[in-house]
């Protein structure tokens, strides 16, 4: 019997997803890997942050980022949004459920025949969303180790107490974050006046899978031909990009405007430090290929990074 | 309770604040022209410094000290009374750039023409600037290029 979850194909002697359609694999690190099986074990339950490190990392000594870094690697692996949080879904205060409706079990023939095509596995308008948390947290069992599962919430009252004690902490977060974002990266005032013909209007490509870049394609008032995303021509660069810059601990702001044979864009490169450089780069005949513009836009990147001061 | 919760969120607004006060600052520009099909790639180091009523730029390239040359910049509005972002970036050039420099071209362009932008105001005293005619963008601060009614004529 073989798991898939989402099209992702578990393949335990590999410690890795393999792709129903694709064939394309990804590699789990061990942890996020034993993490992954215990919420498939424990599909549908809350469970709470304390009891997953406990299962997963053992008597191990884990940082406080060890729990969340491994959700959002998961959820990057099985192509779940993190806002939405379809499969791994966020219980405030409480932990982490993992959609069971996104769970099929196949036969190992089946599963074997990846390239078929047939096998469409999660139809996103069928597969319902669970928002009614508290719903699902009284269908819980209890954990397998004896702890006690997180206690369902039956009264209205208590409900709509808890919810806006969480809508408090989301918009008390939201500022926080929106004020902490501003000191790492540029945050434009999205304040765009369609009306005036001499603005520019900035419009952000958000892409949950590069979380250190933030991209903002500038356009002249009514000028929509110009609407090509940069996120969706270089896709794989930036994704590049991004792993660089996590690996120096670094954010980049970038702007671009185009036009048909000229591609001009701003990077804002800040390290931990919060140094910044930018890097003002005009590239002609940007259209010519989106592996070259890619490839050179991550050199430039790259070495602007190590040309920056060493942090101290 | 309810005071540690308001107590709280103050002092997770004000280290917010305070975080946003200390926001970084651009150490180096540098711009490159970059093309595709013949490969070739040129990069300067732009240096800006903000002045009354606009700031000093000199040009250098990355392993010279001496600059290619310096030039003072001002920014004039082209429609004063009309509420809008778009403007002239004008140059004053302080001495020519030599005659093999790739700014030749482009010193006699803007001595003749301004140069037609868009500003854009950032959120964090900063705005990107499009310069319509090169076609490039660049983040500065605020101080440095604000268009005003008076100056120069476009």
């Amino acid at each position: 019997m073989q798991i898939v979850i989402n099209k992702w194909r578990l393949d335990t002697s590999l410690n890795a997803l393999i792709h129903c359609e694709t064939g394309e694999i990804q590699r789990l690190g061990e942890f996020h890997f034993i993490l992954l099986e215990t919420f498939i074990q424990h599909a549908g339950e809350v469970l709470p942050r304390a009891w997953l490190i406990n299962e997963v990392w053992k008597n191990r000594v884990v940082g406080n980022n060890s729990l969340p870094t491994a959700i959002y690697a998961l959820r990057v692996a099985l192509g779940d949004d993190g806002r939405v949080q379809e499969i791994i879904k966020t219980v405030p205060k409480k932990g982490y459920v993992f959609n069971k409706d996104f769970i099929t079990e196949r036969a190992d023939d089946d599963a074997e025949n990846t390239g078929a095509g047939e096998a469409v596995l999660f139809n996103p308008a069928s597969a319902p969303v669970s928002d009614d948390t508290p719903d699902a947290v009284a269908e819980s069992p209890p954990l397998p180790d004896g702890s006690e599962p997180v206690a369902p919430i039956k009264k209205a009252s208590r409900r709509t107490k808890s919810l806006l004690l969480i809508f408090t902490l989301l918009l008390a977060a939201g500022i926080s974050w929106g004020l902490m974002k501003g000191f790492h990266r540029e945050t434009p005032v999205v304040n765009n006046d369609v009306t005036n013909p001499d603005t520019l209007l900035l419009h952000e490509e958000k892409n949950l899978e590069t979380n250190r870049i933030t991209l903002f394609h500038l356009r002249r008032n009514n000028d929509e031909i110009h609407a090509s995303q940069l996120t969706a021509h270089i896709p794989a660069h930036l994704k590049k990009i991004n792993a660089l810059l996590e690996t120096k601990q670094a954010s980049l702001t970038l702007y671009y405007y185009t036009t048909m044979p000229r591609l001009s864009l701003s990077l804002l490169i800040t390290d931990r430090c919060k140094q910044q450089n930018q890097l003002i780069m005009g590239i002609q005949n940007w259209q010519r290929s989106a592996d070259e513009l890619g490839s050179l836009v991550y050199q430039e990147v790259e070495r602007t990074l190590n040309e920056m001061p060493v942090c101290q | 309770m309810k005071c540690l919760s308001v107590s709280n969120f103050c002092a997770a607004l004000l280290c917010g604040l305070a975080l946003q006060a200390s926001a970084a600052t651009i150490s180096r520009t540098q711009f490159g022209q970059y093309d595709l099909a013949s490969g070739s790639r040129q990069l300067y180091t732009l240096n800006l410094s903000a002045t009354e009523g606009g700031a000093n730029m000199n040009i250098t390239q990355p392993d010279r000290a001496q600059p290619l040359f310096t030039s003072g910049i001002s920014v004039c509005a082209f429609a004063p009374k009309t509420p809008g972002t778009g403007g002239y970036l004008h140059l004053q050039t302080q001495n020519k750039p030599a005659a093999d420099s790739p700014f030749n071209a482009f010193m006699g362009y803007v001595s003749d023409n301004n140069l037609h932008v868009f500003i854009k105001p950032l959120s964090d005293s900063r705005q990107i600037v499009l310069i319509q005619d090169t076609l490039s963008l660049i983040v500065v601060d605020r101080a440095m290029m604000s268009i005003t009614d008076a100056g120069c004529t476009p």
